[in-house]
């Protein structure tokens, strides 16, 4: 791979270590990240590489990579991790670096960024099914009703404060 | 002299806001149904956290502030009430905790939330205590108490235990039991009179993490510990959390579909067990409403029936 000087931004790491609030440049890239990580067994994600590339500065490879979404946040790469790192909270800082420079997120996140705002829950009350197949709501089961903000636009307002709305286009 | 209230040293009733988050009261009812009709029974009172909503924890992949908004102000409803906070799912207590711990390490970050939690007149101080279920029944009710309180053993049965990420990790803030060699929810099944065991995959994640980004790859990831448990000799898998419960439970047979070999396997919430054993029948503790092959269980223990 051949990386040229213009591709790089020297403030990259600077920038996810404030966020994160993480010494990303404290990994010497041991790669025991990548040996416990559960999804890079099955997926794109390869821990040790997106930590290198971002010390290097590799801002926009990094932050098109579908792999930063496949981290599942489990902390089982931070718990080994020699230096310290905890390396989800550099994952979910790069995520929202993402978004920021207008990378779409998957579709659920939205979905569920919406939901909130129209139900305030990430989805309102769904129907189930028994194992006989039966339909069963959450009202036929006695249930008390679903706790949500007294006045969703108050609450609605509040999220918009956090700058949500922008982010989820609406 | 006026005579003050003193709590009485034989009244152990403590009472927390039952915070349910997004899939318990919206799919995963079984998790509720249970909580509330086993606690009580064990002096926890539950009380509903008026205007609750999300925890937030999904949010904090797009913008880390809507997730730590979300968080605080549910924390600031129960200051409000002034209730201690109950999560049943493990994220919500992780977020909780993060949070707290987030807010108190940076004072400007909690006067910017608090500044917008006045809209709602609500203002975060901190004050709220967040307990996992987990520690509630094995640290504040305990496994002898469990056992006085039920009247019909579990014995013969043998269970695996599956606590969940968030229960465990990040182990510098404080999870509800060790990291790397963590016993209570064994405990607590022992506590019912059944067997429990360790096994290779118990600390591995649910793969819930991923199910919006790769859902084929999440289903793969909870399948793999099915599969290896079906071939185990375990009556079932218990857990408490319900992002847990509804990958393997809920998704089971999308499970099969992707797996050659047989991941059909019997789950439940570990109060579903507790209830059993109090003799609760299965419709109250939501049992008609797991997935997996639960009836298998059944072959061995009679539950009553309503």
């Amino acid at each position: 791979m051949v990386i040229r000087s213009s591709d790089l931004d020297l403030g990259f790491v600077q920038e996810v270590s404030k966020i994160s609030g993480e010494a990303v440049k404290s990994c010497f890239q041991c790669g025991t990240c990548t040996g416990t990580c559960p999804s890079g067994r099955l997926t794109s994600l390869r821990t040790r590489t997106i930590i290198r590339k971002t010390i290097l500065g590799l801002k926009r490879e990094v932050l098109s990579s579908p792999a930063i979404w496949e981290c599942m946040i489990c902390f089982k790469c931070h718990e080994q991790c020699p230096r310290g790192v905890n390396i989800p909270t550099v994952m979910l800082a790069l995520r929202n670096l993402a978004v920021r420079e207008g990378v779409l997120p998957p579709e659920g996140y939205l979905k569920m960024g919406k939901s909130l705002f129209e139900e305030g829950a990430v989805q309102p009350p769904q129907e189930v099914v028994t194992r006989d197949f039966e339909s069963i709501s959450r009202a036929s089961l006695n249930l008390p009703s679903v706790s949500r903000p007294a006045d969703l636009d108050k609450f609605s307002r509040g999220l918009s404060e956090t700058n949500l709305r922008k982010i989820i286009g609406g | 002299m006026k005579q003050t209230c003193v709590r009485s040293l034989e009244d152990r009733h403590t009472r927390f806001g039952l915070f349910l988050g997004c899939y318990a009261q919206t799919e995963q009812y079984a998790c509720e149904l249970s909580a509330r009709q086993v606690l009580p029974k064990l002096d926890i009172d539950l009380a509903d956290i008026k205007g609750a909503a999300c925890c937030g924890f999904p949010l904090n992949s797009i913008n880390n502030l809507s997730w730590i908004y979300l968080t605080a102000r549910n924390l600031a409803l129960c200051e409000d009430q002034r209730l201690d906070m109950l999560p049943l799912c493990n994220g919500c207590h992780l977020s909780m905790c993060e949070v707290k711990h987030a807010l108190q390490t940076d004072p400007a970050l909690k006067e910017k939330i608090n500044s917008i939690l006045a809209s709602e007149d609500l203002r975060y101080e901190g004050k709220t205590r967040v307990r996992h279920i987990i520690e509630v029944l094995h640290d504040d009710v305990g496994p002898e108490r469990i056992q006085k309180a039920i009247i019909r053993s579990m014995s013969g049965l043998k269970f695996a235990a599956h606590y969940g990420c968030h229960a465990l990790r990040p182990s510098e803030l404080g999870r509800p039991d060790d990291s790397r060699d963590p016993r209570k929810l064994e405990t607590l099944i022992g506590a019912l009179g059944a067997q429990w065991d360790l096994y290779p995959e118990r600390l591995d994640c649910c793969g819930a993490g991923i199910a919006v980004s790769a859902g084929e790859s999440s289903l793969k990831i909870a399948g793999a510990k099915l599969e290896r448990l079906r071939a185990s000799g375990f009556d079932g898998l218990v857990t408490t959390c319900p992002f847990c419960m509804r990958m393997y439970d809920a998704r089971q047979e999308a499970i099969g579909a992707l797996f050659s070999s047989a991941t059909s396997f019997p789950v439940f919430y570990y109060t579903q067990l507790l209830g059993l054993c109090m003799d609760i029948d299965k419709a109250s503790l939501g049992l008609h409403l797991n997935m997996s092959p639960v009836d298998e269980l059944f072959q061995k223990f009679q539950p009553k029936t309503a």
